[in-house]
């Protein structure tokens, strides 16, 4: 099929949903007591176009016999091929909500420890904004020691003595920028592509795209821990203007990985099975009269549910894991934790699952109380998931899963070389303002480059002054990574194709091996 | 039996040292009339002395059978510990009899005789040099080489690797396992396990076997509490070996590919103390540098050549039977198949399908699948396989043998199978094999040398990776 047929099946779909939207309203009012004058130009109109769009369904079935390129409309998440050679099948997104300091972790700037304590130049401040950075801030220095690492001689900071065994393992990105000063538009930015709501994420892009191998289990995953939601809330995994069926789904690391999995007293699975039976009759038969392709998303979400009573709960349940392997990633088991998250992540890419995101919640240092302070609560951050993230890439490298599953980590945005002073007066504790210019990610497997640093960030690492990156090229190079060309990976909506990367986009090619 | 005794010794040993010094310290101690009470307890420390400084020589004796230690500095300490005890009884005898010069006098040789055996024991254990200042620290291995192309192979480096690394438990002094790294003759001749180089023959060359051990094994050399070679230097001995173990050419007369080319700069580098460079963290070395594993992707492991599509009847049928079939790409015919949902007990007439996709089909996976003899015979026969996954199946030693038609492959995922050494030996050479997982399969710490042999060109990972708990992974900081 070409591009072009493509974009004309597109077209004639959202013609048929708009006509839809109008049937349906047509048939609220054929149904309700004053509707009986539009009855009979409702079945007028229905019937001459419906006629029409029978007869396009029709044509589309034909182009699609080859059980190759086949799209069920019933089964929207069935596996398709890449467009182009992929170089990866699964994503981990493993997402630091709040922004981790890329100035204590890995972007190492001894420059920045002589000016520390000093008041910040004029220069920094001309025509910036902060998000509570107010008048002149006093600079502060790196609140973390640092060493060069493996034999790519990366920088990595004694904060993560076990990741810091990694760095000829990843590719990092130095100089990623973002437009977006506060967390949640930033998040969007970065997961959805645009800083306001609307947007379908990146893991809905990939699974609308690629659908997933294993149909017993969610294409997209969404997993938090840090006691709290990301800001930006469940719209940075939402399915926006896609059909909703590629929504990431939530799952808990605690008790059922979903709830009300188990079936409850009393109730057979041969009973189960009926059940759901009859609400997809009811449902295909709603389908018959109405059209809306959501309820075809609610037919195939209801069969998933069946299905995943029986895998999930085996898939998503930790503890038959091996000793060794749950005190490689230092999990809590029965208490819900990133590392508990990034164990079951690899079980699900080890199963099939096409994007893993984990949401990290409680990094924002701002050092307004001891909390979030760089050198106290935000120490405990550090602790808490080093040791997770480096077992997670091991155990992907010794199971073979590494060479097909690209591993993300980063966060929103970076942290000022400034110490915070909240409206003016200085934080009790040490700590650094939400920062848009520069910060770090770190990429790994999935066809990345091992032990390669690309861009680079000022003497005190205030901007990029090479290499810059922003969340458009993010997104380009993830979704070049597992065979898309971004530029062209569209969908028709309110009139115009619409892509994860807007009008933006480059694919870093130099990380990509 | 005796064996098990003598490891008592080094134990038992300190006791004697520690009674009889006190038996001593106190008879001294108590001439003074203020402290003469220790005097009384003299006795009772003396008896547990004796009978302690008997038994550290009964193990003794039973230890010096088990070990090659030197026969010269073996047999003074023997003798000197078999006199410190009849010492102990020539004080018990005159302390009882209250011989005042005696006693000082034997006291005096007994303090002598505790010291200089104790120290002799020392020396064997630890080496010689033990006891000297500036040990506890890593000696340089090299001294620095100007240039690397005009230096002696033996002499400026393969020795001083030796001295530095070796020659402690391998040299004059102390001969483990009866071998010694000091001399080219004895270099050559070897030790109690065969030769330890025989020249252009690395497989039976136990000096480079031991060093390729992984550090864990028991066999492996140095041992894990000791100093360790750096990976160029383990590089340069087995080119040496490969080169033929010259004793007297310089490096540029001695064959040298491009990668030892780079090995032998690396070596340059490390001796003019470039390699700790990165400690002091002034300038960032280049990135993606040597050392550094390289990446194979997916892509790379689809073939160039166009393929005919596969007949769609079988592709159907597969699906029907839960198996993902998919092509590689939406412009390629090369097709990739998973059996995810398939299963675990896989029928032979699903398997029999895929012969039918054989020029289309280059990934296969299965993870988790029981199969039959049949299966793996038909497995075997699709010889267009870049990457085959047939993680945590019953695939054994014997039906493995079905796969060494496999020439087209790129990647193998034996993960958790319950393949062994002598199953893999089995598969014979597969030319285009760049990766190889081997993760809780049949393997041991002692097959790595095999498995290396066998696989030179490929990235093995046997995985079984731990990671330390750090103080700091469990405490909160408040």
């Amino acid at each position: 099929m070409t591009r072009d047929e493509l974009h004309a099946k597109r077209l004639a779909k959202e013609a048929e949903t708009a006509y839809l939207q109008v049937h349906t309203r047509r048939h609220f009012l054929k149904e309700s007591a004053m509707g009986l004058g539009a009855l009979a130009m409702g079945t007028l109109l229905g019937s001459c176009g419906q006629s029409a769009i029978d007869k396009m369904a029709r044509e589309a079935a034909n182009s699609a016999k080859d059980p190759l390129q086949e799209f069920d409309p019933a089964r929207p998440l069935l596996a398709k091929a890449p467009p182009f050679a992929a170089r990866a099948k699964s994503v981990i997104y493993l997402h630091m909500a709040g922004a981790p300091s890329q100035l204590e972790l890995f972007d190492f700037k001894p420059e920045l420890m002589k000016m520390d304590g000093q008041d910040c130049p004029p220069s920094l401040l001309a025509g910036k904004q902060f998000a509570f950075i107010t008048g002149v801030p006093k600079m502060l220095g790196p609140q973390a020691s640092f060493q060069q690492r493996g034999q790519s001689g990366a920088w990595i900071s004694d904060h993560l003595p076990h990741f810091a065994g990694m760095a000829d393992e990843v590719s990092f990105l130095k100089a990623v920028t973002t437009d977006q000063f506060n967390h949640a538009p930033a998040q969007l930015l970065l997961h959805t592509g645009s800083a306001r709501l609307g947007r379908p994420s990146m893991g809905s892009w990939v699974t609308y795209g690629l659908g997933t191998e294993n149909q017993n289990l969610p294409g997209f995953v969404v997993l938090t821990s840090g006691g709290s939601f990301p800001d930006a809330g469940k719209s940075v995994w939402g399915s926006g203007f896609l059909p909703s069926v590629y929504q990431g789904v939530q799952c808990r690391s605690e008790g059922d990985p979903v709830l009300f999995i188990k079936d409850p007293h009393g109730m057979s699975r041969d009973l189960r099975k009926a059940s759901i039976d009859a609400i997809n009759q009811a449902n295909a038969a709603s389908y018959e009269e109405y059209k809306d392709p959501e309820t075809l998303s609610r037919i195939s979400q209801y069969e998933m549910a069946y299905r995943m009573q029986i895998t999930a709960p085996d898939v998503m349940n930790i503890n038959d894991e091996p000793a060794y392997i749950h005190e490689m990633y230092g999990t809590k088991p029965g208490k819900s934790c990133f590392a508990n998250n990034a164990l079951l992540a690899r079980k699900l890419v080890e199963k099939g699952v096409r994007y893993v995101q984990l949401f990290d919640w409680g990094w924002d240092a701002h050092g307004d109380h001891a909390g979030n302070s760089l050198n106290l609560g935000i120490i405990n951050k550090y602790r808490s998931v080093d040791k997770a993230m480096t077992a997670l890439l091991l155990d992907l490298k010794q199971r073979g899963l590494l060479d097909e599953t690209l591993v993300v980590w980063g966060g929103e945005f970076g942290r000022t070389p400034m110490m915070e002073n909240r409206n003016g007066v200085q934080n009790p504790f040490k700590g650094r303002d939400h920062h848009t210019d520069a910060f770090t990610i770190w990429m790994a497997g999935g066809g990345i480059k091992k032990g390669f640093s690309y861009g680079e960030t000022d003497e005190i690492g205030y901007s990029p002054i090479s290499g810059k990156v922003e969340a458009f090229d993010i997104q380009a190079t993830i979704l070049h990574q597992l065979g898309f060309n971004h530029e062209a990976f569209t969908y028709p909506f309110q009139g115009r194709p619409f892509r994860l990367t807007d009008v933006g986009g480059r694919v870093i090619e130099e990380i990509i091996a | 039996m005796l064996d098990f005794f003598g490891r008592f010794h080094p134990v038992l040993v300190h006791l004697p040292i520690g009674f009889l010094i006190l038996a001593i310290l106190f008879q001294w101690l108590g001439k003074r009339t203020t402290w003469s009470y220790l005097r009384l307890s003299v006795p009772v420390i003396l008896i547990l002395g004796m009978l302690s400084a008997l038994f550290a020589c009964i193990t003794g004796l039973a230890l010096s059978g088990t070990a090659d230690y030197p026969e010269s500095l073996l047999g003074w300490h023997q003798w000197m510990g078999i006199g410190t005890t009849l010492l102990s009884l020539g004080m018990f005898w005159a302390v009882q009899r209250k011989k005042e010069t005696a006693t000082n006098l034997i006291t005096a040789l007994l303090l002598a005789a505790i010291t200089v055996t104790g120290h002799m024991g020392g020396s064997l254990t630890h080496g010689e040099d033990y006891l000297s200042f500036g040990s506890g620290q890593v000696k340089p291995t090299l001294s620095p080489i100007a240039d690397i192309q005009s230096a002696h192979v033996y002499t400026d480096l393969v020795q001083p690797i030796f001295e530095a690394r070796c020659v402690s438990c391998h040299g004059a002094s102390k001969q483990k396992g009866k071998l010694r790294l000091d001399e080219p003759s004895f270099i050559l001749k070897g030790g109690e396990d065969g030769l330890a180089v025989k020249a252009k023959d690395l497989e039976n060359s136990e000096l480079i076997k031991r060093l390729l051990l992984p550090s864990d094994a028991k066999k492996h050399m140095p041992p894990i509490s000791q100093a360790q070679l750096t990976g160029t230097e383990i590089q340069f001995l087995q080119w040496w070996v490969q080169a033929g173990a010259d004793f007297s050419q310089k490096i540029n007369a001695l064959p040298q590919t491009e990668q030892d080319k780079q090995m032998l700069q690396e070596l340059q580098l490390a001796s003019q103390g470039a390699g700790t460079d990165s400690a002091k963290g002034t300038s960032v070395k280049k990135s993606g540098g040597a050392g550094i594993a390289p990446v194979f992707t997916l892509a790379a492991s689809i073939p160039e050549k166009p393929v005919q599509p596969a007949d769609a009847a079988i592709v159907h049928r597969l699906k029907e039977q839960g198996v993902v079939v998919l092509p590689v790409n939406r412009s390629s015919a090369y097709l990739s198949v998973n059996f995810v949902t398939a299963g675990k007990e896989i029928p032979d007439t699903t398997i029999a399908l895929l012969e039918q996709l054989k020029p289309q089909l280059i990934w296969l996976k299965m993870d988790e699948v029981q199969l039959s003899a049949a299966s793996y015979a038909v497995i075997g026969k699709l010889s267009n396989l870049t990457r085959l996954q047939l993680s945590n199946s019953n695939l054994s030693d014997e039906w493995i043998v079905n796969l060494q038609n496999l020439k087209a492959l790129h990647w193998l995922n034996l993960v958790g199978s319950q393949v062994t050494i002598d199953g893999l030996q089995k598969l014979g050479k597969l030319p285009e094999l760049r990766q190889l997982f081997l993760y809780k399969a049949g393997f041991s710490a002692a097959d790595w040398t095999r498995l290396q042999q066998a696989f030179p060109a490929v990235q093995i990972d046997t995985g079984n990776y731990r990671l330390p708990l750090l103080p700091g992974d469990t405490s909160l900081v408040k």
